[in-house]
């Protein structure tokens, strides 16, 4: 485990904290469905049941779970009062801010925690394309889809790198597949270099299509749950340097680095600082990446 | 094939929720119905939803509100929960035992004034979903993988 990860040991912080982090599973994170139930309700009536709940900062609609009984065995979890997700994973539909009215494409959508958080933020208003090519996995998210209660979540099954472009949208969320790093716990074995070098291929497409089905000015999330900067720096690096969008500061709240501006001893586009880093040792969730782009008109 | 339900069709949908559960048809305003085979949809009523619909090869549009059986029309838990809690007739509320028997498959005996056929089943107020009221008592009709995903509690990264 330790050599997977030492080629990081210059971009982690505190790389001894990450590698003991890695030892300890993360709590579990609820993210409220604000359209079945509002966030200062949700804590009274699961507090009331004896359910231990802490508020997490900066994320209205999240809370960490305290209970020893697992969260997703709950009445109120089969009510579609909310939903079970790491809390990393809530930051891309916020940084995404997609509004009511808008249409929306997750391109690489299930099992759906992302898809239905961003139809919450449009208060199931507007039009919210769910793809994903794996028929197994998207039932699940249907599943999901039909518990939290959403009408504005279509699906559809497409390869995300040949989606139609008959459709143009205002707002793309892109978590494709990747090596998953960030969400590594003892036990599970990591990839190694010919599976990151396969996703980094197929992350380039899907970007690629993504950005050509984002209307003019439209804006772009693009994110994973991994470190290797072959997964996300330098995905980006090509379409920032064409020109064919721009990277968009974003704002946590939450401990976080910028994204590397260089790699490998190589100089990378120096606006890929503005995209953010998550480390598990610092934000006590997974770890991510995630970069807002916005299409040049 | 998806397609929007007619005007007549959507007119019956309402009278069904209204006559059956005395749900108000303003509930449904700004929610467009759709079918596919015997299943009604479900989805938000906004601009650009009908070029989406028409432009790409969409599996589900929405949220499953109902199902055709014969001639009778079966309400889904999904829609239930969503827009059955403004319900006044044919709903059984369920607490203690008679909340758990329910929950585990086994019909129960309702103490609330029924009509045979499908009925709203509520706890504390709040909607779980649909059961069917027959001689064997209220019968649950919970959809398999959602007692599957309650007792497995997933998680996602």
């Amino acid at each position: 485990m330790v050599t997977a990860f030492e080629r990081y040991k210059e971009i982690i912080p505190d790389y001894p904290g990450f590698l003991a982090a890695l030892e300890a599973p993360p709590p579990s994170y609820l993210r409220v469905n604000t359209l079945k139930i509002g966030p200062g309700e949700f804590p009274r009536l699961m507090e009331g049941k004896g359910y231990r709940l802490r508020k997490v900062h900066g994320i209205e609609e999240a809370f960490e779970w305290g209970g020893e009984r697992s969260p997703g065995g709950t009445l109120e979890y089969f009510l579609g009062y909310y939903h079970v997700q790491g809390l990393s994973s809530m930051w891309p539909a916020r940084i995404l801010a997609p509004q009511a009215g808008e249409r929306v494409l997750d391109l690489c959508a299930a099992p759906g925690g992302k898809a239905t958080h961003l139809a919450q933020l449009m208060g199931d208003r507007g039009v919210v394309v769910a793809n994903d090519i794996t028929y197994q996995r998207l039932s699940i998210l249907r599943f999901h889809i039909d518990r939290l209660g959403t009408t504005s979540v279509l699906t559809a099954r497409y390869r995300g790198e040949h989606f139609p472009l008959r459709v143009r949208f205002d707002r793309i969320l892109l978590d494709p597949p990747c090596s998953a790093e960030g969400t590594f716990r003892g036990g599970r074995s990591l990839g190694g270099p010919e599976t990151v070098r396969r996703l980094s291929r197929l992350q380039g497409m899907l970007l690629d299509r993504a950005i050509a089905l984002l209307r003019p000015g439209g804006t772009l999330v693009y994110s994973t749950c991994t470190y290797a900067p072959e997964e996300n720096e330098l995905v980006l690096q090509r379409p920032l340097e064409q020109g064919a969008v721009e990277l968009l500061s974003i704002q946590l709240p939450v401990a976080h680095l910028p994204g590397l501006s260089e790699w490998a001893g190589e100089r990378l586009h120096p606006d890929l600082a503005k995209a953010v880093r998550l480390y598990p040792h610092l934000t006590n969730s997974w770890g991510f990446f995630i970069a807002h782009l916005r299409k040049r008109r | 094939m998806l397609t929007f339900v007619s005007a007549a069709e959507r007119q019956e949908i309402l009278e069904y929720f209204e006559g059956r559960f005395g749900i108000p048809r303003e509930v449904f305003d700004r929610v467009a119905f759709l079918r596919e085979g015997k299943t009604v949809w479900a989805a938000g009523r906004v601009e650009g939803f009908e070029e989406v619909v028409t432009e790409l090869r969409i599996e589900t549009p929405g949220l499953p509100l109902l199902r055709q059986r014969g001639v009778l029309w079966k309400p889904t838990t999904a829609g239930l929960q969503r827009f059955g809690a403004s319900a006044g007739k044919n709903v059984i509320e369920l607490t203690g035992e008679a909340l758990s028997a329910f929950l585990s498959g086994q019909a129960v005996r309702p103490s609330d004034d029924l009509e045979p056929g499908y009925v709203v089943v509520k706890t504390e107020g709040m909607v779980l979903g649909c059961g069917l009221y027959g001689r064997a008592g209220v019968k649950p009709q919970l959809p398999k993988p959602w007692g599957q995903a309650f007792i497995r509690g997933e998680e996602e990264g």
